[in-house]
């Protein structure tokens, strides 16, 4: 019935439904674009938002444990200003419990064994092709070359911090083996030196086994030389400690050749062995600026303890105390030969550095949520370690992780390498990970307040996830500024930094310096909500306008039917369904005007946005490039600049909804009248 | 007036709809008219966000920083643009100090007779100064050289002094303790321009400075530290000093001007420089103020679609509001009115609605905002909206009203 009668009395006035198609149809496109816009002003305002991040950095400012204990010991007044520490008595709890802290990433330095990859220093910028180890030592077993014995002139001599050159004439070597296995030897000088502490994890260079005069009678065959020399024999095979100080190439091989001596600038490579023994002859007040070993002492104190560091390979090998001892140091040396400095992270956005995005990630990219939670075997290398290990994103290293004393200190970590130190330690977990960024950073002054070892970011640095390394537990986990970061949230910096206040966060510390960053968001945030408030506005002023003209549109149909709702029921219809057929008139106008309005709306709004997107970007020409070439690989902004669909659907269902429920209510009113009554009303 | 009488009792009549058209007339002069305000309002917001992100730049080369080289006239000329709030520089000439040299280069028996001895011998540019050389550098701040922020807080003060000597023109240096002085001496030394193939036949200059600190300093070359523009007083025009800056940086005054300042650059060949590049590291003011400008040109792209389809709406409510007269224009044709007059009768009605509408509308807007009404727009929604009731009735009128008054749709 309702075909037969609606149908053709809709197409009897097909300009006034045409029209009233159009008016739905206007609305909705209306009320479509408003509500897009909305939602992109809304996700663009919030993704500006996100863009800041507010982090705390704690330092714990005193005299280091290092200084005053080798002030203590030599008698110096300590020349170091005070530093930022490490802390042990510092209560993470506590911290959390503080107003607005979001997460705290507090970070270990670990130490890597990486099996076939030699750890170097960066390349000199002069010299690009060359290379010099991180951990220059080696045991070698070697003979002299030729039939004469020679006798060599050992006599420790300091001047300064030159190495010292006991042989005027060269002699010729042949190596027989290495510990390290990574160096021509045929090419090289060779520094005999000491063994680097390896038992006894304490201080760095006071362990050596010293040659006493007994031995050293023996190892000269008992022939009777002046107290500083030694003889070298033919064919006998000896055991030395070495040390190469100078720069390295790769040899076609995969070893190392020393290309330049730098200590010794007036000799060349020529294949001759050199005895000499480095007294690290320290001016204490040099390191000490300079932050960098852990010292041994003055000058003479260093050369009064040094060894000989050479053994004929028969007397170690008959004497298994000796030959255990040097066992374990080859495997330490081959250990620290190839480790790497490597820190785990849960943020590495939040890294001093890198939130001043004077580090930032070069090539590849950054971690993402789910390998921080899920603890994935990732990692992010330096450009420089990336380079001299011909690292490349996608290439997976084996990690072996050991904890060093020389990843403890922040302090200490200035370019330095760890060092395989305490044998029985052993590893506390390995595995591939695989190399998903590399970063770089930038010589410049971040023009931050922080401490230079807090913000000192070690060129050697491998970032892993926290989570993807197991047995952390087991690892010394002392608290510093370099190493500890807190994410607040947006806007609670105030409210933190005055709570952080009323507590005592560490005893040991003279000051606890708290610095906050929140790259301008407190400046920002004001104009933000603003902004919001405004998109809000725009929206509420659309909803109303659409309201008005929705209740306006169904008035005008319901109208227009009144007189045919009167004299339906005249002619025996009731009312609800003269009602049904004004109601089902009004889904006929509004099902083909919503549609068609919400899908000119969509499409409008899409195409905008993308004349927007693919057209000039005032901040972004194609010529600015250039300014930011220095920073490598960009970070894509993103934007939200489209039309949902999803939005669009409840934009339709809105502007339906609104005009149902206004020819609803009008048909109500129009029923609640008498026919003749109805058909009376002009 | 009978007819004004007329006119408001058929208006009255048809209240409902007449109020429902003036709701809309006021809210779509609210929307109108507030639209605009809402751009410039974003745009003034989003420079306001921008204003705490810091935004810095600083000159670099391309393979070897060591080689950087700022001429005066480029930082001048960046000043002058008013972008650049603040710069950080440091310039760097070759030195010996002449007491070192009179020790070492000096002849004759006493110490009058071996400094005239010297001073005589400079007067030649192709004497030899065998002393040890070092760099004298001009800074005018502490964050210009790395070795001077290694020495904060390890430096003697002349009285009266600290840091902030760098940013005046004094001609007063820090220099190394080791060198014999204290704070408050005066040392001579000779600026030479940087050294040329290792030959000393350039112009040099005798000069002397105070010495308002000192500090310890391990390496063998000397370094002292004097304030920029006191080093630019000295030797910037001098002929033969090739005088320039080496380390270089600045930061962004306004960062709404970040585009205009590029321009500026790239105007000079400074992006892609062979010898000297500016890098702008914008990346966070990017990273925050890009969806805001996305979203502005998104604001400002929609305006005229929306002005357009609310002009739209109007102009077609007003038409069926006009079209439901029909009956009442056959009738009022049938009792002799010309149909100009119907036209403009009805037009005066809705002339009258659409006054309403719009003066509320700028009314509130008054009350709201205090101000900014732009007239166009009001005119604007006034003719849309007549516009609409003209053409309906003027298609009422044009056909028969006979088949006016039998049509009963």
């Amino acid at each position: 019935m309702y075909r037969n009668i609606l149908l053709p009395q809709l197409k009897r006035a097909p300009w006034r439904t045409a029209l009233f198609v159009v008016l739905t149809a206007i609305a909705a496109a209306f009320f479509c674009l408003s509500v897009n816009l909305y939602q992109n002003s809304r996700r663009n305002i919030q993704m500006s938002g996100d863009a800041y991040s507010t982090v705390v950095h704690l330092e714990f400012i005193g005299k280091s444990k290092a200084v005053k204990e080798a002030a203590e010991k030599y008698g110096m007044s300590i020349f170091e200003p005070n530093a930022a520490l490490d802390v042990t008595d510092f209560s993470l709890q506590q911290l959390e419990t503080l107003p607005g802290v979001e997460k705290i990433d507090l970070r270990r330095y670990l130490a890597a064994y990486i099996p076939g990859h030699f750890a170097y220093t960066p390349p000199d910028i002069s010299f690009t092709t060359i290379l010099k180890p991180g951990h220059a030592r080696d045991l070698i077993r070697f003979k002299i070359i030729g039939s004469k014995p020679v006798v060599v002139n050992a006599k420790v001599e300091s001047t300064g911090n030159t190495n010292l050159l006991f042989e005027e004439d060269p002699i010729g070597v042949q190596i027989e083996w290495s510990a390290t296995g990574a160096y021509e030897y045929a090419e090289w000088y060779i520094l005999v030196n000491w063994i680097e502490s390896v038992d006894n994890g304490g201080t760095r260079i006071s362990e050596c086994y010293p040659l006493q005069q007994a031995q050293k009678q023996a190892f000269n065959n008992g022939i009777a030389l002046a107290e500083d020399e030694i003889i070298l024999m033919p064919g006998v095979e000896y055991l030395a400690s070495v040390e190469m100080n100078g720069y390295f190439s790769k040899t076609s091989t995969g070893k190392y050749y020393l290309v330049s001596q730098y200590h010794k600038s007036g000799i060349h490579a020529d294949g001759k062995l050199h005895f000499t023994f480095d007294s690290y002859g320290l001016d204490l007040k040099q390191y000490l600026k300079t932050k960098r070993y852990i010292l041994s002492g003055p000058s003479e104190v260093a050369a009064a303890d040094q060894p000989i560091g050479i053994w004929r390979w028969e007397d170690v090998q008959n004497d298994p105390e000796l030959l255990a001892y040097f066992e374990r140091v080859e495997e330490a040396y081959q250990y620290s030969s190839h480790s790497f400095y490597v820190t785990t992270t849960e943020d590495l956005f939040g890294v001093p550095r890198f939130y001043t995005q004077s580090a930032f990630i070069s090539q590849g990219r950054p971690f993402t949520e789910t390998e921080y939670q899920n603890g994935d075997r990732v990692c992010i290398v330096s450009a420089d370690v990336a380079e001299t290990q011909g690292w490349k994103v996608g290439d997976t290293v084996p990690m072996h992780f050991y904890s060093s004393d020389f990843c403890a200190d922040a302090n200490r970590r200035n370019d330095l390498f760890p060092t395989y130190t305490k044998r029985n330690d052993g590893f506390f977990d390995q595995g591939e990970y695989t190399i998903v960024g590399i970063w770089d950073q930038l010589d410049i002054n971040s023009g931050s307040s922080l401490k230079n070892t807090t913000e000192h970011l070690p060129w050697n640095e491998i970032y892993v996830p926290s989570s993807s390394v197991q047995n952390l537990d087991t690892v010394d986990a002392p608290v510093s500024g370099s190493r500890l970061t807190v994410h607040l949230e947006n806007g609670r910096m105030e409210e933190f930094l005055e709570a952080a206040a009323k507590v005592t966060l560490s005893e040991s510390a003279d000051e606890v310096r708290i610095t906050a960053f929140d790259q301008g968001y407190s400046q920002a945030q004001d104009s933000l909500q603003s902004m919001l408030g405004t998109a809000q506005f725009l929206l509420v002023l659309s909803s109303v306008l659409l309201v008005v003209a929705g209740v306006l549109l169904a008035f005008f149909y319901t109208q227009s039917q009144k007189h045919n709702m009167a004299l339906m029921r005249l002619l025996g219809c009731n009312r609800r369904q003269a009602g049904s057929m004004a109601m089902l008139g009004s889904l006929l106008i509004l099902l083909p005007g919503g549609l068609l309005g919400a899908a000119a709306g969509h499409l409008l709004t899409d195409r905008v946005a993308s004349a927007i997107l693919n057209g000039t970007n005032t901040l972004d020409k194609p010529e600015y490039a250039g300014f930011r070439e220095i920073f490598g690989v960009q970070a894509e902004v993103e934007f939200a600049l489209s039309a949902q669909p999803a939005v669009s659907a409840v934009a339709l269902a809105v502007a339906a909804g609104l005009f149902l429920l206004g020819c609803l209510g009008f048909t109500l009113l129009l029923l609640r009248k008498e026919p003749r009554e109805a058909l009376a009303d002009k | 007036m009978r007819g004004f009488q007329l006119q408001l009792r058929m208006m009255l009549r048809r209240r409902t709809g007449n109020a429902l058209t003036v709701l809309l007339l006021v809210v779509t002069t609210l929307f109108l008219l507030l639209y605009p305000g809402i751009i410039t309002g974003a745009e003034e917001k989003m420079v306001e966000a921008g204003k705490g992100i810091l935004v810095s730049g600083w000159a670099y080369h391309p393979e070897d920083d060591q080689f950087v080289s700022v001429p005066v006239e480029l930082r001048d000329g960046m000043m002058e643009t008013g972008y650049v709030k603040s710069y950080i520089a440091r310039s760097e000439v070759q030195f010996s100090a002449l007491e070192e040299i009179i020790q070492k280069q000096g002849e004759g028996d006493t110490p009058e007779a071996r400094r005239a001895f010297v001073l005589e011998k400079l007067q030649r540019l192709s004497y030899i100064v065998t002393a040890s050389k070092g760099s004298f550098f001009g800074v005018n701040d502490v964050a210009a050289d790395p070795d001077l922020m290694a020495l904060e807080g390890q430096i003697t003060w002349l009285e009266g002094y600290d840091f902030g000597f760098l940013q005046g023109n004094e001609q007063a240096c820090l220099y190394p303790a080791h060198r014999g002085v204290e704070p408050g001496d005066t040392v001579e030394v000779l600026l030479n321009c940087p050294l040329n193939g290792g030959k000393y036949d350039q112009d040099r200059l005798l000069t002397e400075f105070k010495v308002v600190g000192t500090f310890a300093w391990g390496a063998q070359d000397p370094v002292a530290y004097c304030p920029l523009a006191a080093m630019e007083t000295l030797v910037a025009d001098r002929d033969g000093f090739d005088y320039d800056m080496n380390r270089f940086s600045f930061v962004m005054e306004k960062n709404e001007k970040i585009p205009a300042l590029k321009d500026f650059f790239v105007a000079q060949e400074l992006h892609t420089g062979e010898n000297l590049r500016i890098a702008i590291d914008d990346r966070m003011y990017e990273k925050a103020m890009a969806p805001l400008e996305k979203n502005l040109h998104l604001l400002q792209g929609l305006q005229y679609i929306f002005y357009v389809l609310v002009m739209m709406l109007g102009f077609f409510l007003c038409f069926l509001a006009a079209r439901r007269r029909k009956p009442e224009y056959a009738i009022m044709r049938l009792l002799g009115e010309p149909a100009a007059q119907v036209v403009l009768k009805s037009l005066v009605e809705q002339g009258i609605l659409c006054a309403v509408g719009v003066g509320l509308g700028t009314v509130l807007l008054l009350l709201g905002k205090g101000g900014g009404i732009d007239p166009t727009v009001c005119l604007v929604i006034v003719l849309g909206y007549c516009l609409g009731a003209a053409l309906a009735v003027g298609l009422t009128v044009r056909v028969d009203v006979m088949c006016v008054l039998r049509d009963k749709e």
